[in-house]
């Protein structure tokens, strides 16, 4: 096996002072070949922005990692912040869910587009902002020229977010993060701001890790996924493989629990409670409180185990399975 | 007998235009429906669609410039009611907003923040029989006393929402407005209201006007639908069948935009010129 673009190995994360500290992400370990995408699933508070995040180390306050972060070979946590800034700057981009919290909104957005090439490539400000022309031709937004010289405000939430994936993808980097990137538009929006990212990257060889709690547009844009629970990646598998035949209970409730513009459903819910935060976890598996499947050894720590072509964190994968296909069902749903 | 009827419901704001000049423009460009009662209507389409703009009409957050609305048959068009009437209305219709995190009082308990609305609307508002129902109105949403006592920032949104919805049940209204009032929740716990929504509708024959963005959470919930675009209702009819056979070309592109199995993001530049129509681009970007 070649060596993977990015492989994050047991990233493990806390944050808060000396007298409480907050877990945060528990023994996350994924792996992101060149030119590939993964997407990262789960609700609020299960740590996926966080993994992201700390891959670029935007962490917040007081937290500290353990565990390997390796992009293109090099530890990123062993990098000096010369380093890490030419990292940021040229091999991996990220993109925001709300646009506007992360772009200046008194400079243009031509000035947004153009700082970064010519602070760190030493393009000339001329051939920047032909490049930065081209980028939004690129993103499909129309009349690029005047759009470079006019201010966020001016612009919808949807061509802003365009505006950022144009910034992104200017550098050309080798990984892009996208972190909810259609989540505040609207979804006809998204299905066009979706195929921009998929087309662009495709041409440039970018690998994406996609952060979304929409496991079905996850499913349509990446090849792989993994969904989290509580801090901690509960099923890893391929992306159609997961959403026809989930193997974890959580991933099964997930799918189940998004209502269907196909089909109205008798009942929605086929778990209760709600989803926790890694550090409200207790030492069994975290999903069990809400687990309809969950029995006495379910108490026990659970590792994440291979299962086919799949890895999941459930003692009871197997039986599952088998009882489900008894029942001439799809896996536990 | 209707629940709600709207009428060439019109809100028009005055605007400035990119060259600084004052026009008129109509957010909701006469909107007609009819609601029966204990039914459930869903209006859905984008941001800049007029659902809100429609939704704070018909809870009299907003005078509509023109048209008619009657609730419960009564007529809602007159202005600046009084001190009883308003108390009236509110015992017609309740709305429960998109963000439980803004819309209870941070400083109040559930408890207290549902009790200052039965102690207006409970027929027999002793403090004993007030106790009672914020107990009752908490189960009915799936809390308990606990609840009661904690502060809205003790509750997790989920939770919050679940107190929106029986703050609305606290004046027993005929009809609920319900303005997104699942998109901000996570999935299992949207799943949970949406069970709930059904079982109150079952069971106290409570009318909802569910505004959302969200296809198969109207799917869910609602037996009619109105697509808007613009400030129009370019389309409506049963549920089902709308989301089955749109045939407004605008409703289908929103349906087709929904991720599902075998979905693939689509640029529609093309799509997106045909479903224009003359009002041209508001509500879209680029």
């Amino acid at each position: 096996m070649s060596e993977p673009l990015l492989e994050v190995r047991d990233l493990s994360m806390t944050i808060g002072g000396r007298r409480r500290r907050r877990t945060i992400l528990r023994d996350v370990s994924l792996r992101l070949d060149a030119g590939r995408t993964l997407g990262l699933v789960g609700e609020s508070g299960s740590g996926k922005s966080m993994t992201a995040r700390s891959i670029l180390r935007l962490l917040p306050a007081g937290a500290r990692t353990e565990g390997t972060v390796r992009f293109d070979g090099a530890s990123l946590p062993d990098l000096s912040p010369a380093q890490l800034r030419r990292v940021r700057a040229h091999e991996i981009a990220m993109v925001f869910q709300d646009p506007r919290a992360h772009v200046n909104p008194v400079r243009t957005i031509g000035d947004f587009l153009t700082e970064a090439l010519v602070l760190n490539d030493g393009v000339a400000a001329a051939e920047a902002r032909d490049r930065a022309r081209a980028g939004l031709a690129d993103v499909g937004l129309s009349e690029p020229d005047r759009r470079l010289d006019q201010h966020p405000h001016e612009l919808s939430g949807g061509m802003l977010q365009r505006v950022m994936i144009a910034a992104a993808l200017l550098a050309r980097p080798r990984l892009l993060l996208a972190d909810e990137p259609t989540t505040a538009l609207d979804v006809t929006t998204q299905s066009e701001v979706m195929a921009i990212v998929d087309e662009l990257r495709r041409e440039l060889g970018t690998a994406m890790l996609f952060i979304t709690h929409d496991l079905e547009l996850a499913a349509a844009v990446c090849d792989e996924l993994a969904v989290m629970y509580a801090g901690e990646i509960v099923e890893r598998a391929p992306a159609a493989q997961l959403v026809s035949s989930p193997r974890h209970p959580y991933t099964a409730a997930l799918l189940a629990a998004r209502p269907s513009v196909e089909r109205r459903r008798a009942r929605m819910a086929t778990v209760g409670g709600r989803p926790i935060a890694a550090y409200e976890a207790g030492s069994g598996c975290s999903f069990a409180p809400r687990c309809p499947h969950a029995e006495e050894r379910c108490r026990t720590a659970q590792a994440l185990r291979p299962l086919g072509t799949a890895e999941v964190r459930c003692c009871r994968a197997e039986e599952l399975e088998t009882a489900a296909a008894e029942r001439g069902e799809e896996a536990v749903r | 007998m209707s629940a709600v009827v709207a009428e060439g419901l019109r809100k028009v704001y005055d605007v400035r235009d990119a060259d600084g000049r004052r026009r008129p423009f109509a957010a909701v460009a006469g909107a007609s429906f009819t609601v029966e009662r204990g039914g459930s209507l869903g209006i859905v389409g984008e941001s800049g669609s007029g659902k809100t703009t429609l939704a704070r009409m018909l809870a009299g957050l907003e005078p509509p410039s023109g048209g008619r609305l009657e609730v419960c048959g009564r007529e809602r068009t007159g202005v600046s009611p009084g001190a009883s009437e308003r108390r009236r209305r509110a015992r017609e219709l309740q709305i429960v907003f998109q963000d439980p995190y803004t819309s209870l009082n941070p400083r109040h308990t559930v408890a207290t923040c549902l009790d200052e609305v039965l102690r207006v609307h409970l027929d027999d508002p002793s403090r004993e029989r007030r106790a009672e129902r914020v107990l009752e109105l908490l189960a009915q949403v799936g809390l308990d006393e606990r609840h009661a006592r904690s502060r809205p920032r003790a509750l997790s949104g989920g939770q919050r929402q679940r107190v929106a919805i029986a703050r609305a049940l606290a004046a027993s209204p005929e009809v609920i407005v319900l303005d997104e009032a699942v998109s901000a929740l996570d999935v299992s716990i949207q799943a949970q209201i949406l069970d709930l929504l059904d079982e109150i509708r079952a069971r106290t024959k409570t009318t909802y006007l569910f505004i959302s963005h969200d296809l198969g959470v109207v799917r869910q919930v609602t037996d009619e639908l109105i697509v808007m675009r613009g400030g129009e209702i370019v389309e409506r009819g049963a549920t089902a069948a709308v989301l089955d056979a749109p045939r407004h070309p605008y409703t289908q592109l929103l349906r087709r935009s929904v991720p599902g199995p075998g979905w693939r993001p689509r640029r529609r530049s093309a799509e997106r010129a045909a479903a224009t129509n003359e009002r041209g681009d508001h509500g879209w970007d680029a």
